[in-house]
């Protein structure tokens, strides 16, 4: 059965919604080409997984271990003019980034509404939204620094406090302390069902509706509460690339411009207890990963067949709600059974908390896994797309007739890179939940004991990522 | 502080190990010797009347058994069509169609029109990995309802039906 459940949708959806405009293209947008890893680079991998976790732990239980905080700043000589030479790259970084911003609302407004021959589908989904992931874990939080929106929103302050001899723009609401990270689980919410769920999201008369309304939520959002407290509270993005880049060796502290580097991964030992509100955002974000996988399989095909009353959305957007709801479930089981194990009593919901971050990596590293093939075949569309973003027949830099290159990354290669990533993140995952269980629990044993259960779910988890990539996609 | 550099030292070092086993056993245990080979397959698009449903079938030999280790037998399965093969094969279809259309391989790119119950034979070198959708565009004289697997192109005014697809595995 391979239907294109997308491409009926387009097709029904856009009658309904834009008579005026014509044409749909379903087929061939961000469309995959991967093959499933065989059984044996699954079994090798979750032998590698059950292998590297009993090796952790008889470490963990013949020694003390605690997360110091050993990190290096990296300091570049001072050269001449080298402060000027700062502030323009700072300038035009700045300034690309805000034409980027423009230039995807204008040829979402205004290019062909054909997702492949519009510039803002491919930028939006493949370049940005996976790549910045990848770019954020190999070169570290960069998203702050580029950040479109609030860009734009300093370069607006800038102006206005042109216009009003030098009077700061004050928030003029405080953001309400009880509300903590809440707006950001809202928020991902939102994307997450656009994402994985909404018909249109490829199609660029919709993406310039959603990114002009996250924009005026954004805007609107630094303006009332203020910038900062707003972005770490309500931007899912920001908190987002932040998870990516605690794997990264850089750190980067754009509050004083300092770059440190540290081993990889070191982001997650020094991570604080996050609030309960980033917990939830957290285990949201590991079922949609994971959510993301499924839907390609043929068991949510499966589904879409025993649920044929439904329709697709119906049926997406009720695995959207389901999903996370048995995440949270089993993830509160086990922190039940952690509390049991570690003969402590903590608050269930603090322990919920400690241990969030600790199976990020195993989320981020499927992400890894199942993106790299996307970023660098369809990935590589965005390069005709460049010469000609509106896809009206220009050729600004010579590249317009670009082929993609079936075979920029061979599927051995592709097996090779998921299996070992998946493993990587397992065996960064074991280890912090470790780190976090040293310094929750008051006895080293304890903490040991705590582990055994979580061991278990890391082990699971895995072994669903594993499974999810030995499946074939059908979309 | 020194111990515990020493101690994540110890860590990595049995990281890496493990991983060159990862290397060693998944070179190991997927390289087979394979050298490119030449090979052709007869297919032909069957037209239901009364579902106005399209198929794919292997004239020849139809569901004829893959078998991994060799390069030269291919397997097409009735319901969803697959065609295997080696990653530098060189591969011929000899296609027939009781209807007339576009027959394309997604991601290869290769399209090719053929008439009703004419026949078309085109060859390509299967030098990139991955699994390809095989699809058919149907001509139509006029715009008919959308049924099933089919989408509506309004470009060309036709119908899109995915037939099956090429698998090229890695040698």
């Amino acid at each position: 059965m391979n239907t294109k459940p997308r491409a009926l949708f387009l097709t029904a959806g856009l009658v309904a919604f834009f008579s005026i405009t014509s044409t749909v293209y379903a087929h061939g947008f961000g469309e995959r080409y991967d093959l499933p890893i065989p059984l044996m680079y699954f079994i090798i991998g979750a032998i590698a997984a059950v292998g590297v976790s009993f090796l952790l732990v008889g470490v963990f239980v013949t020694s003390e271990t605690s997360a110091a905080n050993f990190r290096y700043e990296v300091k570049l000589p001072e050269w001449p003019m080298g402060y000027i030479v700062t502030r323009c790259v700072n300038w035009l970084v700045k300034s690309f980034s805000a034409f980027l911003l423009v230039l995807i609302i204008l040829t979402a407004l205004f290019g062909s509404n054909k997702p492949i021959y519009n510039f803002a589908p491919t930028f939006i989904w493949i370049i940005w939204w996976v790549g910045i992931g990848f770019v954020s874990a190999v070169f570290g939080n960069v998203w702050p620094l580029i950040n479109p929106w609030k860009i734009t929103f300093e370069m607006a302050e800038t102006i206005s406090k042109l216009f009003r001899r030098g009077r700061e723009v004050k928030p003029f609401l405080r953001y309400p302390s009880d509300l903590h990270g809440w707006p950001v689980v809202i928020m991902f919410a939102v994307f997450a069902w656009i994402e994985n769920v909404y018909w249109g999201a490829a199609i660029p008369r919709h993406l310039a509706a959603l990114v002009i309304i996250y924009s005026l939520v954004q805007w609107g959002g630094m303006l009332c509460f203020g910038k900062q407290i707003w972005l770490k509270n309500a931007d899912p993005f920001t908190l987002i690339f932040r998870f990516f880049s605690k794997l990264s060796v850089f750190e980067i502290d754009d509050s004083q411009g300092k770059v440190f580097i540290r081993p990889p991964g070191w982001g997650f030992f020094t991570s604080s207890k996050p609030h309960v509100s980033i917990m939830i955002f957290v285990l949201i974000l590991l079922s949609t990963v994971t959510l993301d996988g499924i839907k390609e399989t043929p068991f949510w095909n499966d589904i879409y067949t025993s649920l044929s009353y439904l329709s697709y959305t119906q049926i997406d957007t009720l695995g959207l709600i389901v999903v996370p709801t048995i995440f949270v479930s089993i993830y509160f089981l086990f922190c039940l059974s952690i509390r049991y194990f570690s003969r402590e009593n903590p608050n269930l919901i603090s322990i919920g908390a400690a241990f969030a971050f600790s199976l990020l990596p195993i989320a981020l590293a499927y992400h890894f896994a199942h993106y790299l093939s996307l970023l660098l075949i369809p990935g590589q569309a965005i390069i005709p797309l460049l010469s000609d973003p509106f896809g009206i027949g220009w050729n600004l830099f010579g590249s317009a007739g670009y082929q993609i290159k079936l075979n920029a990354i061979n599927a051995k290669a592709a097996w090779f890179f998921s299996v070992s990533v998946i493993v990587i993140g397992h065996v960064l995952a074991v280890y912090i939940s470790h780190v976090f269980a040293v310094k929750m629990f008051k006895s080293h044993d304890n903490a040991i004991r705590s582990q055994y259960p979580m061991l278990l779910l890391m082990l699971i988890y895995t072994a669903i990522s594993l499974w999810i990539l030995s499946m074939p996609i059908v979309e | 502080m020194a111990v515990e550099i020493k101690l994540i030292g110890t860590i990595l070092m049995k990281l890496l190990i493990l991983n060159l086993m990862l290397l060693t056993g998944l070179i190991v245990g997927c390289s087979g010797n394979s050298d490119p080979s030449e090979a052709s397959i007869s297919l032909a698009i069957k037209y239901d009347m009364n579902s106005h449903e399209l198929s794919l079938l292997s004239v020849d030999e139809p569901n004829k058994d893959y078998d991994m280790g060799s390069h030269n037998q291919y397997y097409v399965l009735s319901d969803n069509s697959v065609i295997k093969l080696r990653q530098g094969d060189t591969f011929t279809i000899n296609l027939t169609s009781e209807v007339a259309g576009g027959f394309h391989i997604h991601g290869y790119d290769i399209l090719n029109d053929v008439d009703a119950e004419k026949s078309l034979s085109f060859t390509f070198v299967a030098d990139a990995t991955g699994k390809y959708d095989m699809v058919f565009h149907r001509f139509m004289g006029e715009k008919q309802q959308e049924h099933g697997d089919m989408a509506k192109d309004e470009e060309h005014g036709d119908m899109e039906t995915v037939l099956g697809s090429i698998e090229v595995f890695p040698n």
